[in-house]
């Protein structure tokens, strides 16, 4: 393949239909441009549910005849778990005190006699608890003896993962759907760059180029339009991020290296566009 | 060159095919369709120029179209460089168009080009480099006396300077095979003399080259006889074809003698 030919079709086509070019490094660009407010926005509604999921507790009950170096042993083992942020080991006397302090007063008629059990309050790293994970210490901590119960809001947590992940779903469908448009976009605009060349075409043929040879010009033309598109969106998210300063939206921008990959992907979508529109033209044909 | 080598037969068109292509009545009797005579074929030699004057212009037309593959003859009918034409795969035809230089038919100049651009089609498509592309257009632009139009926009030459581009076009990538379909046709005296004194140097290169209605008067004596090993005619005609230059190739001063050994007849 010849460099000099290969970037003089590009200038040409450039120079040939440059409305046709703009337009669509334009439409890429909302597109591309919209796919960003989407992915930031799952990277919202996923801290926003890691938030609520860290602010979740589980409460191990013990009964009495327990010793305390056995309940002790217990919360440490606990704490030596994976994904555990905290363990707050609660003895009698602090559960009476926080059962007063929900209250407001302490209702316990004797000072000496108090039926409240000892437990062990479990704090979860950001992120860490699923339904799964939750289930599988449940089960853990149930099997231990003189564990009487093992508390925690299973439904609570359950319907709301079934949430994140409806919510996640959607939205990735709504990212594949931009990808499509875009990909349909290059297609589009490769498609119409070799409508205006059938006569060109032809003569190559009879020159005897092959298919690589006539398409590589316009598959790298796609590829290149689809890129900087994907590179002007990401200009224009940051330039709006600098220019309002959302707090919900900077903890959730991807990062530097996510821009790039995303950049890169958008190569591959502009290929899938590209190729799709010289297979299916004269640039193929015999 | 593949095959070639063996047979040293160029391109081998055999005679119940062009006979069939053959729509005219005359053009069947040429081919020895009636008469009860063996009809001949068309079978060129490597190192020779031939001209073939008996085919009508449209069989000659699509004659070509079988000739560059875009059109597919029953097997064993066409064999040109050694590739039977018939069972030839995409991909070779491909590869055999690389190796001809080819005038008429569909051939035409790419009009978003300029000249230069035009003529390094070619090489590129062979792949052959910038510098060897460069190379070779400077060599052929001297010799047809382009070196003023290379800049020129296609779109804006006039038929003549077109058509000289066409056949530069044609030979910049030396090809192993020319097929030439009335090249001097619509061609001014200046240029027709430009043209013929190029194709003397065929002969003495030893280039294999294939002439559909080329005026006869234009090749006579010193043109090609002189290094070519055999000059085919396989019908006699001195008539010049609709277009063709008689007087301008008289102005440049040609001999208009007896044309060569007509040996197919």
């Amino acid at each position: 393949m010849s460099g000099g030919y290969f970037l003089s079709e590009f200038g040409r086509n450039l120079r040939r239909s440059p409305l046709a070019h703009l337009g669509s490094l334009f439409v890429s660009t909302l597109l591309f441009t919209l796919f960003n407010m989407v992915w930031i926005g799952s990277h919202v509604i996923e801290n926003y549910y890691d938030d609520l999921f860290s602010e979740l507790t589980m409460e191990v009950f013990f009964i009495d005849s327990v010793s305390e170096a056995d309940f002790l042993a217990h919360a440490q083992e606990i704490q030596a778990g994976t994904g555990i942020a905290k363990v707050i080991a609660l003895d009698k006397d602090k559960a009476r005190a926080r059962l007063a302090e929900k209250l407001g007063a302490d209702f316990l008629i004797s000072d000496t006699i108090n039926p409240l059990p000892r437990s062990i309050q479990i704090h979860f790293e950001r992120g860490s608890p699923s339904v799964e994970f939750l289930s599988e210490l449940n089960g853990r901590f149930s099997s231990w003896t003189g564990v009487t119960q093992v508390s925690y809001n299973r439904q609570w947590i359950q319907s709301a993962t079934e949430n994140r992940d409806r919510a996640g779903r959607i939205l990735w469908f709504v990212m594949l759907g931009i990808f499509a448009g875009v990909s349909l976009n290059a297609a589009l605009l490769v498609g119409l760059v070799i409508r205006a060349k059938t006569g060109h075409f032809r003569q190559m043929r009879l020159l005897g180029a092959g298919s690589w040879f006539l398409g590589l010009p316009y598959i790298v033309e796609g590829v290149t339009l689809t890129a900087l598109s994907a590179a002007f969106s990401w200009g224009v998210i940051l330039i709006a991020q600098n220019k309002w300063r959302l707090v919900n939206v900077e903890s959730s921008l991807p990062s530097y290296e996510e821009m790039g990959l995303m950049i890169l992907a958008s190569t591959i979508v502009g290929l899938i566009g590209a190729l799709f529109a010289v297979s299916g033209s004269r640039v193929s044909s015999k | 060159m593949e095959n070639t080598s063996e047979s040293q037969t160029i391109i081998e068109i055999s005679p119940d095919f062009l006979r069939e292509l053959s729509s005219t009545e005359e053009e069947q009797r040429s081919a020895g369709a009636s008469g009860g005579a063996q009809p001949k074929g068309i079978s060129i030699a490597i190192g020779t120029l031939t001209t073939v004057n008996s085919l009508s212009a449209r069989t000659v037309a699509v004659l070509l179209r079988y000739l560059v593959g875009r059109k597919r003859p029953p097997r064993g009918a066409v064999t040109v460089l050694g590739h039977d034409l018939g069972s030839i795969s995409k991909r070779e035809i491909l590869k055999l168009r690389r190796r001809l230089g080819v005038v008429g038919g569909e051939f035409d100049l790419i009009s978003d080009l300029n000249v230069a651009q035009n003529l390094a089609l070619p090489c590129m498509v062979r792949n052959l480099g910038r510098k060897q592309t460069q190379l070779r257009i400077e060599r052929i632009s001297e010799a047809l006396h382009l070196e003023a139009l290379l800049d020129e926009p296609v779109a804006q030459l006039g038929s003549t300077e077109r058509r000289v581009t066409l056949i530069a076009r044609a030979l910049t990538h030396d090809p192993e095979l020319l097929i030439l379909e009335a090249p001097l046709s619509g061609l001014d005296s200046r240029w027709s003399a430009v043209i013929v004194e190029y194709f003397k140097r065929l002969t003495i290169t030893g280039s294999t080259a294939l002439f559909f209605h080329e005026y006869t008067g234009a090749f006579q004596s010193g043109a090609f006889q002189s290094g070519a090993s055999k000059v085919e005619v396989p019908k006699s005609d001195s008539t010049p074809r609709e277009g063709a230059p008689e007087k301008e190739v008289d102005s440049s001063g040609f001999d208009r003698g007896a044309f060569g050994k007509n040996v197919s007849e």
